[in-house]
């Protein structure tokens, strides 16, 4: 969620994904009453916090504050957000996930990335390279476990149907943000504004869609279980 | 003219809106792939929990064929040839053989303990009166059986407007009460024995409970499971009931049996 002057996109974007949110987040706590699920859990918070982030975007574009102790906007959130980001959408793929291997990769690497982030501000010359930077490693840390997940889909015997399992939504839902983001996080300071926040904002669009989705998901009970006399 | 910029933004667009395309047919293509494994494991179960019914009602349709064989048997056959050798026993003349006299009674009672003791066991056996009369009559006549072998204080109670369901079910119910019974009877040690019956609205829940010395756990569920546990187990899985056995060592047994009707 990219910081920039008021325009159409920014507008009905930032309040299209803050009521999706809120609904989805409204939907998770309920659901989290009914039917606690470790990976369902952590949905809400994570809704919680893109909600978070567009209304601080809001407010300091409002208010016009551009820098906190002389830290632009933007990196300052982006710098918290996205860290945060990865260790809620980790989390969600810790649970989805059977790999040992991964499950490690998905502890270490989102904690090391929180605690590297804030260490690199300086390296950077600008704003953006910096953003590009933290957002293009997400992509790629995420990337790799997302993908692993459609492969153990194949491997393993179908215990469960798919369209009902909320793991294949939030999955496809990180996988599609990641697909829309990774490219114009690359090259993020040679792109206008408005294809970044537009790119930036359908990544997330479809991913609290599919979300929701797999909030409304029912428990399913597994095939060998169900056919038992 | 495009700026540099706008051209970036071109082809960033462009490489994103085919990278979208590219996973939403490779998610799609997965998704499809698993809901046919799905579907066709689904049906692989069904038919696999099919045969193993097939298998199981064959197995216990068997053995209560050789149950109503060996009844059979013992009746016209084992029976008859007792009541003809207590008949000969009868029959012989005692006052030139004084000294046999006292073996050939006794003989004459041990043949007679037999007969009854074969009788019983054949009736047990025997569907014929559950068949004729329903599961009630037949568990009393079970729990009469008992009494007379002074060893046990036994008491039947009927809860509810007793129900007549299809033979095979009734059957199957006896036969787990009977099991009960006489795992009771040979190794709990009780002295007390209730056997309730309550037909509820949906199914009837049968109870028998007694106060000896209980079972490990372990002996109840898994591969020490004996044999006649097992039987119990497959019976009431048939008819599509619930069998639970509560027990702890020195307080008794709670064999508990739902069916449905």
């Amino acid at each position: 969620m990219y910081w920039h002057d008021t325009n159409t996109v920014r507008f009905f974007g930032g309040i299209i994904l803050s009521l999706l949110s809120l609904l989805g987040f409204i939907l998770g706590i309920r659901r989290n009453f009914k039917n606690p699920s470790k990976q369902l859990k952590i949905i809400p918070f994570y809704l919680a916090l893109i909600f978070a982030q567009i209304q601080t975007l809001e407010f300091t574009i409002n208010e016009s504050i551009t820098e906190i102790n002389n830290v632009p906007v933007n990196k300052l959130s982006l710098g918290i957000f996205i860290p945060l980001e990865l260790i809620f959408l980790s989390s969600i793929l810790y649970n989805s996930i059977c790999s040992k291997a991964i499950k490690k990769f998905l502890v270490i690497a989102p904690s090391a990335f929180a605690i590297i982030t804030p260490t690199t501000w300086n390296f950077f010359k600008n704003d953006d390279s910096f953003i590009s930077f933290i957002s293009t490693t997400e992509s790629l840390f995420l990337l790799v476990p997302s993908a692993f997940y459609f492969y153990e889909i194949t491997t393993k015997p179908p215990v469960f149907q798919l369209n009902k399992e909320p793991s294949f939504w939030t999955t496809t839902g990180i996988l599609f943000l990641i697909t829309i983001i990774t490219p114009f996080s690359i090259v993020f300071g040679f792109i206008p504004y408005e294809i970044k926040q537009t790119l930036d904002y359908l990544g997330y669009l479809i991913l609290i869609c599919l979300f929701i989705k797999a909030l409304t998901c029912s428990q399913q009970a597994a095939i060998q279980e169900s056919q038992l006399l | 003219m495009f700026t540099t910029s706008s051209n970036t933004g071109i082809s960033i667009i462009i490489i994103t809106a085919v990278l979208l395309l590219l996973t939403t047919f490779i998610v799609s293509i997965l998704f499809l792939y698993q809901k046919r494994q799905f579907v066709y494991y689904s049906e692989l179960e069904k038919l696999k929990n099919e045969h193993r019914n097939n298998l199981l009602s064959t197995q216990l349709e068997i053995q209560e064929n050789t149950i109503q064989s060996i009844s059979r048997d013992i009746h016209d056959n084992i029976n008859l040839n007792l009541t003809l050798a207590k008949l000969n026993l009868n029959t012989i003349y005692t006052n030139n053989l004084p000294n046999e006299s006292e073996k050939i009674q006794d003989t004459i009672e041990l043949v007679s303990t037999a007969i009854n003791d074969l009788a019983n066991l054949s009736r047990s056996m025997n569907a014929d009166l559950l068949k004729e009369q329903g599961l009630i009559h037949a568990l009393s006549n079970e729990t009469e059986k008992i009494k007379k072998l002074d060893r046990f204080e036994i008491d039947i109670e009927i809860n509810g407007e007793p129900l007549f369901m299809d033979f095979q079910k009734e059957l199957f119910i006896f036969r787990i009460i009977q099991e009960s019974l006489n795992n009771i009877l040979k190794h709990s040690n009780a002295n007390k024995i209730r056997l309730c019956l309550e037909y509820n609205e949906k199914e009837l829940k049968v109870l028998v409970l007694d106060n000896g010395v209980g079972i490990e756990s372990s002996n109840v569920i898994g591969k020490r499971s004996s044999t006649g546990i097992l039987n119990m187990q497959k019976r009431a899985a048939l008819i599509g009931g619930r069998l639970e056995i509560n027990s702890q060592p020195g307080k008794g047994a709670i064999v508990t049996l739902n069916v449905p009707y």
